[in-house]
């Protein structure tokens, strides 16, 4: 089965005044359809930087590709975003209703789209704003406006980042009901355990190179990186007595 | 995002730095540059031109590295108008670095931007007056961003009664147009007061009008300010108040203040020279841009000679370099 | 005014009684306000010499709780002692000697740091009053104790990670040698591995603070970590409170369970 977007020695830089940081790469990586990818690593791993560069939005942050290519069966509009930091996504000048609405200005979708997300109810009237919304409810907007677009794929950024445990749990189960109906994602965190409740496979990444990827189960039971076990131990665990 | 170190960024500061440069040059060395003192008078050389220099002698020779002028002597014509006509026995050739700048030997004059009605020569004028102008408007800015700055962080940091009464304050400033303000205040004053007290005066009153609108932005950027974490780290780390004000809020708007001073100063300087315009600031012996410029109140004035507009067009160059440097200012404040 | 001298055996830091907290949520310019219980009449007793977590959701009011025993905020109904005394009090009268008792870590620490201060200035300011070399020994020390190499006392904040931030934010309050230190969900805005430091590194220092240490967190299992007493809240009052070792593995309140069963689980490896 061809994969859905196939990663050859890819190699991104970018740049910060004179200098030329290489972010990522060399770097292999398949992506699935129909899967649930993990793309785990610390901060300053590249996680972030290859998701943009899938995107097609390398340019924002100045990089460029500077090797190997990106082979993919989809388009740009294709793929959906759904980025970290909700607060700092969503203008806070912008009512909810007229933020949907320039994505896909058909109504009936648009219900559609906050049914399946669960933002229904009077407190969430089109005509809120994004401060009104708790985090958990911006993170869900934002999930909304990515499933508007009709995508293929999803790439969510960090997006339990700045959410409790509680919330974590009900975005993550929200994302296994999308993934059941055939959009393949794209999960970028730091945290391992959170993700290995979702994904279907993990790809570990460390200082822009992709160390280890295999099946959730694998990466868990056997890791082959001490890289991978390292991260594995950083899930703090219940201490009960 | 691009950050600009290197070349780049002294680049960018090269021009204002060179422009104001010139300018403080001038005011400070002023007793050197200038030729003449400001209050020579000479009447047998009153609306005299620019002085011609030469590079050149009557038989063509050329003298590039040593120019010179001519003596000059004064006749009138028919229509009783002045004409000052060279005479061309005599060479006098400019001296650069003695005593003085650049100086002549007597009884050669070299009038760089020609003489006043009373004979005085407009360019040192210009470069004393410079001085006097600067320092009353430095000053003034300095007073008004000092009362601004405290106004405005007090009240914005500790709200209450206290923001309400100092804003309410610093509208009754705003509100007064600044012109009238001036007059008003001048008048209000002793006549006859000597030049120290008469420029302090100045100084003062011009800082009574800039300070309200700079309080009002140092209250809106103090209270965003003083949400931020590190405000509230350094309460709980025992700072107090005005510790907080100081040394945390303040660096904060170093960038707007900068941007906000530089604009200001042009004003100041054409406050000063709006007051001494009309008599009620700097006089007689005295020179400011200002008064300088009492000379060209009359449109014959200015037809007889043309060269007393100088002073305006060096006020609009200082304005000019002012401008830039704040330009430049707020530039590096958006790099960050 | 005499202060009453405490009876009790164990000695309370702070006493919460009937504490309300209420913020008003506007609706634009002209709506309707919406005021929020943040607290909700709480009361709550922290005693001395023990490590406590709070543990809570977002809108929990865990923050809120950190500023008022912080004297960063004020109630709206209700009062706080700290040590027998009314809290507003002791800040008026003796907030140096609060301040020296008391530090605060906060959330962010990319922003609870002064970016225009360089790392040595930012160690400092708790300790003006100090000697020069009584300033630079107490510097050297946090550092040790927060493995912060010497290097990063000439830079800016922006040069350092947020894990090393944090750090710098602990070391500062090290440096004042407190005797309580409150942490506000010090690991929300870092890395799983980063994370991972930060706790061993407060594990260490748990003994450091003689009369005690509250981290507030949403994470039960780094709670359960650090602290040996639990206090689960709840939209601004508390649901369950008690001994770890009762509350994780018999806890009685249904909403406690809600957030074990929440844990990310750690799949038993290899």
């Amino acid at each position: 089965m061809t994969p859905l977007i196939r990663i050859e020695k890819l190699e991104l830089k970018y740049e910060n005044g004179r200098k030329t940081l290489p972010a990522v790469g060399p770097l292999d990586l398949e992506i699935r359809s129909g899967e649930a990818l993990g793309l785990i690593g610390e901060s300053g791993a590249g996680k972030s930087t290859l998701g943009l560069c899938l995107l097609g939005l390398l340019a924002r942050k100045n990089g460029r590709i500077t090797g190997g290519r990106i082979v993919s069966a989809l388009k740009a509009e294709e793929i959906a975003y759904i980025p970290q930091d909700p607060q700092a996504s969503l203008d806070p000048l912008c009512a909810i209703g007229k933020f949907l609405n320039e994505i896909c200005p058909d109504p009936g979708k648009i219900t559609e789209a906050l049914r399946r997300v669960r933002l229904t109810g009077e407190r969430n009237s089109l005509k809120s704003y994004p401060h009104e919304l708790s985090g958990g409810m911006q993170q869900r907007l934002l999930i909304a406006a990515a499933l508007l677009r009709s995508p293929k794929m999803i790439i969510a950024d960090e997006p339990t980042a700045s959410l409790d445990m509680l919330l974590q749990r009900e975005i993550v189960r929200l994302f296994k009901e999308i993934q059941n109906t055939g959009i393949t994602f794209l999960f970028i965190s730091h945290n391992i355990a959170l993700a290995g409740t979702f994904c279907d496979r993990l790809a570990i990444m460390k200082n822009g190179r992709v160390v280890e990827v295999a099946p959730t189960g694998e990466i868990f039971k056997t890791p082959s990186q001490n890289y991978t076990r390292e991260l594995i131990d950083s899930t703090p665990e219940v201490s009960r007595d | 995002m691009k950050t600009v170190f290197g070349n780049t960024k002294i680049k960018r500061w090269l021009l204002p730095a060179a422009l104001l440069g010139t300018v403080f040059i001038c005011s400070a060395g002023a007793d050197w540059l200038a030729p003449y003192s400001p209050q020579a008078e000479s009447r047998t050389y009153a609306y005299h031109p620019p002085s011609r220099v030469h590079f050149r002698d009557g038989q063509g020779k050329l003298s590039l590295f040593r120019p010179f002028v001519y003596q000059t002597r004064l006749s009138f014509d028919s229509l009783r108008r002045r004409h000052y006509t060279e005479e061309t026995g005599e060479k006098f050739y400019l001296k650069f670095f003695g005593r003085r700048f650049i100086s002549v030997p007597e009884p050669a004059k070299i009038y760089l931007l020609g003489t006043d009605p009373r004979g005085r020569d407009v360019f040192s004028r210009i470069l004393f007056g410079t001085r006097v102008s600067l320092a009353a408007a430095l000053l003034g800015v300095a007073l008004a961003t000092t009362i601004g700055f405290l106004v405005g962080g007090i009240a914005g940091y500790f709200g209450g009664w206290t923001d309400h009464f100092l804003m309410r304050v610093s509208e009754f400033f705003i509100m007064i147009p600044g012109f009238y303000l001036l007059l008003a205040l001048r008048s209000t004053l002793p006549a006859g007061l000597d030049s120290r007290q008469t420029f302090l005066l100045i100084v003062l009153i011009l800082s009574m009008i800039g300070w309200g609108s700079l309080s009002r932005v140092v209250r809106g950027m103090t209270l965003s300010l003083k949400e931020r974490e590190f405000v509230a780290a350094a309460k709980v780390l025992g700072r107090g108040p005005f510790g907080i004000l100081t040394r945390h809020i303040l660096p904060h708007l170093v960038s707007y203040l900068g941007v906000a001073v530089s604009l200001a100063i042009p004003g100041y300087i054409l406050g000063e020279s709006a007051l001494s315009l009309l008599g009620l600031g700097i006089q007689d012996p005295d020179v400011s841009l200002g008064n300088l410029l009492q000379d060209c109140m009359s449109i014959p004035s200015i037809q007889l000679s043309p060269w007393v507009l100088a002073p305006g067009f060096w006020l609009a160059f200082i304005s000019f370099c002012f401008y830039l440097l704040g330009d430049r200012i707020a530039q590096s404040g958006e790099i960050q | 005014m005499t202060d009453r001298p405490k009876e009790n055996s164990i000695s309370l830091i702070w006493e919460l009684k009937t504490v309300s907290c209420i913020f008003t949520l506007r609706n634009g310019i002209s709506g309707k306000g919406q005021r929020l219980h943040a607290l909700d009449r709480m009361d709550l007793d922290i005693p001395e010499g023990r490590a406590l977590a709070v543990v809570g959701e977002s809108g929990s009011g865990k923050t809120t709780l950190v500023k008022l025993l912080a004297g960063l905020l004020r109630p709206a109904g209700g009062e706080i002692l700290f040590k027998g005394r009314p809290l507003g009090r002791v800040l008026k009268e003796n907030r140096e000697l609060f301040c020296s008792t008391v530090q605060l870590i906060f959330q962010n620490p990319y922003l609870s740091l002064d970016p225009k201060w360089k790392i040595r200035r930012i160690l400092e300011e708790g300790i003006p009053h100090f000697s020069r070399p009584a300033r630079a020994e107490r510097i050297s020390e946090a550092l040790r104790l927060t493995h912060l190499s010497e290097t990063l006392l000439d830079r800016y904040p922006s040069a350092l990670s947020g894990g090393e931030r944090q750090r710098v934010a602990l070391a500062r309050a090290l440096a004042i040698r407190p005797k309580y230190l409150i942490l506000d969900e010090p690991t929300a805005s870092l890395d799983a591995l980063t994370q991972k430091e930060i706790i061993s590194l407060l594990k260490n220092f748990r003994d450091f603070f003689h009369e005690g240490l509250l981290l507030v967190t949403h994470d039960l299992a780094m709670a359960s970590q650090i602290a040996d007493g639990l206090v689960v809240l709840r939209q601004g009052k508390i649901v369950e409170q008690g001994l770890r070792k009762d509350l994780l593995n018999e806890p009685s309140h249904e909403y406690t369970r809600e957030l074990l069963e929440a844990l990310p689980k750690r799949p038993k490896a290899f």
